[in-house]
């Protein structure tokens, strides 16, 4: 009934993430984040959804770390942030059905249910992270938390 | 911006996944597109066939979204709708009067009098 012109793409989805994620955003964050969130293309594969929606990614600049995610059709009802000892866990839900009285004839989008922690690195502050979500699109960002003083401690003698 | 900084910012052209339903009077159609704002969306009708085309602006670079839709021969053209959600499309297609089922009434011959 409904047919791709372009007969390349009956994966079609699949054949766009790819393109996109070949270049692993990754590589261009630290060590240190890429163990803080290096299992994330393994956790990707919620059921058959293995390139699509609930692309996260990470990163961090001066100011900021910043976690985006695709959360198209997700109400900022259904998604939950905390925080904990220095962790934060991020977690989303979709659920898809047929709309009452149709048949379906494609369904190429997934409904997700997925659970997400990453360590705040040291001088980020969980104090001040803001969420929001628009269009589909969810942000994160962690401000770096004030610097330390440098402290002296006096040592005493017995 | 620095050609440096566009140098890390890595282009992706996106094919979005869909969803199309049916019933008796209409089709529907569902397209993910996360980030996109109607103001970032184009959607063109020719010849029965739907092209979509979005480009938006995100933290790892310029994102864009394009699929083509050849549709059913029963779609109306002049009744399409489509509104966008959350990052969801939804694309609304009435079939033609002419194609959609109907009851055919089924009379008795008139009787003569």
């Amino acid at each position: 009934m409904f047919a791709l012109l372009n007969p390349t793409l009956s994966h079609p989805v699949r054949n766009g993430r790819r393109a996109r994620v070949e270049p692993n955003p990754l590589s261009l964050l630290s060590q240190e984040m890429e163990r803080l969130f290096g299992d994330f293309n393994s956790g990707m594969a919620i059921g058959n959804t293995p390139y699509h929606e609930a692309v996260f990614s990470l990163r961090k600049s001066e100011d900021a770390v910043t976690v985006t995610a695709e959360l198209p059709g997700v109400a900022a009802d259904d998604v939950e942030v905390t925080t904990e000892n220095g962790q934060v866990t991020i977690v989303a839900k979709r659920k898809l059905s047929v709309p009452d009285g149709f048949e379906a004839h494609r369904t190429e989008r997934r409904g997700f249910q997925l659970s997400r922690t990453f360590a705040v690195p040291r001088d980020y502050s969980t104090e001040n992270i803001t969420a929001h979500l628009k269009d589909g699109l969810f942000t994160l960002t962690v401000p770096r938390g004030e610097k330390p003083e440098p402290k002296k401690i006096t040592v005493s003698a017995k | 911006m620095s050609e440096e900084k566009k140098l890390e910012r890595p282009h992706a052209r996106l094919i979005p996944s869909a969803d199309f339903f049916e019933n008796d009077d209409e089709f529907l159609m569902f397209v993910d597109l996360p980030g996109v704002s109607p103001d970032d969306l184009e959607l063109n009708y020719e010849d029965a066939v739907l092209r979509l085309s979005a480009k938006t602006e995100r933290a790892e670079g310029t994102v864009v979204f394009d699929r083509t839709f050849q549709l059913p021969d029963s779609v109306d053209p002049e009744a399409l709708a489509a509104d966008l959600e959350a990052g969801v499309l939804k694309v609304s297609m009435k079939k033609k009067e002419a194609m959609r089922p109907r009851k055919i009434p089924v009379g008795t011959p008139a009787t003569a009098s």
